[in-house]
């Protein structure tokens, strides 16, 4: 690499800027100037004002001669200051991918964003899609607008057709499911109630969810788009399981059973309005099927590009490689918000971070400490301060929009929380730590580096737990979930949802029944119960909502787990997307056929 | 000397032999079902036991762990490392297709730490305690010292970011590598440019240094003709060890600059417990960095007669 190379190309880059900057005393030889070549360019390029490469001579009119830069450069210097520019110039020796808008002004310097025709949607995921298989991937395919469920959820939690026209009870033994004749896959196929029927079985067999309603359910085609399922329970959630990205329709035609994962791409087994057409470890490209059944997409494709590190996520979308970043940690949250051409967006969602209590150990197995921890985490201060507005402050188990909601039931009240445990009889000791028959009032909380915001958070409630007397040794474990089903824990936080496509009975059935799989806290209530088997058969929508709000009232006054932060889906995005609005959580649909850049001003 | 590069070949496939069976261990060792942990790292949250036993079956769990380990070798003598548990393609398949993306990387590591390091050695030697000298130490101590990730976005937010000289998601290719090349070799162009600034000092003390200067040689020649190739074989050594660390390293390097390598692949394996592509990295980078000590130790012997001699008289 010439010494010159490296003298020349910082010139040139300094120049590039159409002023002349101060130039450091450097040598100069014609003969070194061809070191370019490696790099594949004659000259040090810049993106131009519309994406495409510049040579640093067209944008400066100037073709610096070899006589001018002997005049300006001296021939001898330091050859320290000379590996150091050539370190300078070997970075300079790049071209870069542009698109997007300048962070620093807000001007566009990509393509410009054309309305839809022709441009590509480039998002930045940490979540590698490894394979198209619909068990293992189906929830990213439904995701990216590759592949449909028969129902979708709307922004507010109900169900609404897709595949299926309709999904209607045939009153307690089953349902009757109509299919859209229209709908086909992207080889063509019509969706039919015969693929339909093996597409559900084949997920089912994969053990992607385990619906017990539909084992050993009868299925009879009344004909080419009507199915009647008699169930082989009652199951009033059963749209709800229907309505899941991780169950597409696809074309089991295409997909033998234990196919090779990497034989999949390329075949149009799905039916969405975008179709995969190369999946690498670092992206995904979908692009856009002019003739979808339900109509073609704004987008001309999608770019899924794989990155892991988020500074590395916002990197990218700052110089316009991606359009939308996913998975915004909230540290970056502030430094979005303040920087020209980006925006945050973010939708409230039903997750919400659980305060898992192991009900076997002191002192957790007493009430009162359970209640005083539910009502000293101040919720909102952590939120808004200590997670820089990325969550918010719930106060309840389930999203405002659902009609079974209860408000109030999550809350924060310092004072009443010092007054139950003193009426407990936890006094103060000399360290402000409370103890009860000698024994202090403190256990280990467990967080995981998997979600990073669970530190702050959790050290955010150390420090509120401790002004009320409560002492909490913090802990970060590999594997929450190994660490819950071992039960050897004495409270451990996880980021998880009181309900899935609208249905809250999945979650109450696995978490927090007595006999539940996952009740890792060991609690039992017969009451609770009760009360979850009749809302596994309850088909009236009023009845529900009562016995969900009872349920709540059970959560309330006894404290299975507590809850910290609710989640936002929130993405970050560049100028061109500054109307993109992202949707759920569960069921995410980050791209759908409407999905446009901003319309032009 | 042929029988002391066929000795050293015969300790390297020992070794190979006895890595093998340690990474295979990971298996049977780590806490937990391993039929469970792959249900888990496909998103199953809660495997079915008969889900369990199946795959128990398919991936030949079930069996006495020697029989375990005998298929495992089987496989291994046949280039197949087992199947990724989460995306269920073969391990081998799967590194093949990252592995030259991270010899490239670490081959830029190694360039950047040898043209780094060498001059700054020989100045520092040179005009031994003086400004370039001291310049030297400063920068092997900084060399040494700056995380490797702190440095990656450093260099990214200012040469991607603002100045836009670059892309911040690379690609591998000669146009992306000189960002993550260096942040690659930097740490280890500080210990060869400290190491070989201690070995010139030291020849540049000895007696045939100073016969040669007697003999009317300058000091430039003293130093790079006589000085720099006795000084040099220590450092073999050193960039032997060095690649091992380079392709470890490259972990977090490719983890900020996003190049698609092993490095990046293997850092989401460990994070999914997915032991097949851990043992199938394990095995491929244990080869390398033996091999390449293999090379190191046959360069020494046949740079240096004294190893030669020192053989022959044992």
């Amino acid at each position: 690499m010439g010494l010159g190379c490296a003298a020349r190309s910082l010139l040139l880059s300094t120049c590039g800027n159409g002023r002349l900057t101060l130039l450091p005393v450097l040598p100069y030889s014609k003969r070194y100037c061809n070191c370019f070549a490696f790099t594949g360019s004659a000259w040090p390029v810049r993106a131009g004002a519309h994406g495409e490469e510049r040579s640093i001579k067209h944008s400066t009119g100037v073709w610096p001669s070899a006589r001018a830069a002997r005049a300006a450069f001296g021939r001898r210097h330091g050859l320290a200051a000379a590996l150091g520019l050539a370190g300078a110039g070997l970075l300079a020796c790049g071209s870069q991918e542009n698109g997007g808008t300048d962070p620093r002004t807000g001007a566009p310097t990509g393509p410009a964003a054309s309305g839809g025709a022709g441009r590509r949607l480039k998002i930045g995921v940490s979540f590698e899609v490894s394979n198209l298989s619909p068990h293992d991937n189906g929830f990213w395919l439904t995701s990216y607008g590759t592949s449909q469920s028969l129902l979708r959820v709307t922004p507010e939690d109900r169900l609404a057709p897709w595949i299926a026209t309709s999904v209607e009870p045939a009153g307690q033994e089953g349902y009757v499911i109509k299919l859209n004749p229209a709908a086909r896959f992207h080889n063509g196929r019509p969706i039919d109630a015969r693929v339909v029927q093996a597409a559900i079985q084949r997920h089912l067999d994969a053990g992607v969810r385990d619906i017990p309603s539909l084992k050993g359910a009868t299925w009879e085609l009344s004909d080419a788009h009507t199915i009647r399922i008699k169930t082989s329970e009652p199951d009033p959630w059963l749209p709800n399981y229907l309505a899941l990205g991780y169950m597409p329709i696809f074309d089991v035609s295409e997909v033998p059973e234990n196919a090779d994962p990497a034989t999949l791409v390329g075949k149009g087994f799905f039916s969405g309005p975008f179709r995969v057409t190369s999946l690498t470890g670092q992206q995904m490209t979908l692009d856009a099927v002019p003739d979808a059944w339900d109509g073609a997409p704004r987008l001309a494709g999608v770019d899924v590009k794989f990155i892991k590190d988020p500074q590395a996520r916002l990197a990218a979308l700052k110089t316009g490689e991606i359009d939308l970043m996913l998975y915004v940690p909230a540290d970056a949250v502030p430094l979005i918000k303040s920087t020209p051409g980006l925006s945050y967006k973010a939708t409230p969602s039903a997750g919400r971070v659980w305060v898992v209590f192991n009900h076997t150990r002191p002192p957790l197995n007493e009430l009162a400490v359970r209640q005083a921890v539910a009502l000293a985490i101040d919720r909102k201060q952590i939120a808004d301060q200590v997670l820089n507005g990325a969550y918010l402050a719930p106060d309840s188990l389930y999203p405002a929009t659902m009609p079974w909601n209860v408000p109030g039931v999550i809350r924060t009240d310092v004072a009443a929380a010092r007054r139950l445990l003193d009426d407990a009889g936890w006094r103060p000791g000399p360290d402000g730590i409370r103890v009860k028959d000698g024994r202090r009032l403190a256990f280990e909380w467990l967080h995981y580096p998997q979600q990073p915001d669970s530190k702050p958070m959790s050290e955010a409630v150390q420090a509120q737990l401790k002004a009320v007397g409560i002492e909490i040794k913090l802990k970060q474990v590999d594997d929450i979930t190994a660490a819950f089903r071992s039960k050897d824990l004495d409270v451990g936080v996880t980021f998880n949802s009181m309900q899935q496509a609208g249905n809250p009975v999945t979650v109450l059935n696995s978490y927090f029944r007595t006999d539940s799989p996952r009740n890792y806290g060991g609690w039992g209530s017969a009451e609770l119960d009760g009360l979850i088997k009749r809302l596994n058969v309850e088909f009236d929508a009023g009845r529900r909502n009562d016995l969900l709000k009872q349920i709540q009232e059970i959560f309330r006054r006894d404290v299975p787990i507590t809850f910290t932060v609710a989640r936002f889906w929130a993405v970050a995005v560049n100028a061109d997307f500054a109307e993109y609005v992202p949707t759920h959580d569960v069921d995410h649909y980050i791209v759908t056929r409407d999905t446009a850049p901003a319309a032009k001003k | 000397m042929a029988r002391l590069i066929a000795a050293r070949l015969g300790q390297a496939v020992l070794a190979l032999l006895g890595i093998t069976l340690l990474v295979w261990a990971l298996l049977p060792l780590t806490p937990g079902d391993p039929a469970e942990r792959i249900l888990l790292g496909r998103g199953n949250i809660q495997p079915d036991p008969v889900q369990v036993q199946a795959l128990r079956r398919e991936f030949g769990l079930d069996r006495p762990l020697h029989v375990q380990y005998a298929i495992w070798m089987h496989n291994l003598l046949q280039g197949r490392l087992g199947i990724s548990y989460r995306s269920r393609q073969a391990v081998e398949r799967e590194l093949a297709q990252r592995l030259p993306a991270t010899l490239l990387l670490a081959a830029g590591g190694v360039v950047v730490a040898v043209l780094l390091a060498f001059p700054l050695a020989v100045l520092a030697a040179r005009f031994e305690n003086r400004w370039p000298d001291h310049l030297t130490r400063l920068y092997a101590l900084m060399g040494t010292s700056l995380p490797s990730f702190w440095l990656g976005l450093l260099l990214l937010d200012l040469f991607a970011v603002r100045l836009r000289w670059t892309s911040a998601l690379a690609r591998p290719d000669l146009q992306h590598l000189p960002m993550p090349a260096f942040v690659l070799g930097l740490g280890l162009s500080a210990t060869l440019a400290r190491v070989l600034r201690a070995g010139l000092l030291g020849e540049l003390g000895r007696r045939y240094a100073l016969m040669v200067r007697a003999r009317g040689a300058g000091p430039w020649r003293v130093l790079l003709r006589h000085a720099l190739p006795n000084a040099a074989l220590p450092s073999v050594n050193i960039l032997a060890l060095g690649v091992g660390g380079l392709l470890g390293g490259a972990a977090i390097t490719e983890t900020v600059f996003t190049w698609p390598g092993m490095g990046l692949y293997i850092v989401d394996a460990i994070g999914a417990r997915d032991l097949p592509v851990i043992q199938g990295f394990a095995v491929i980078s244990a080869g390398i960095f033996i091999l390449v000590n293999l090379c190191a130790d046959i360069i020494a012997i046949l740079l240096d007669p004294r190893l030669r001699y020192q053989h022959q008289v044992q």
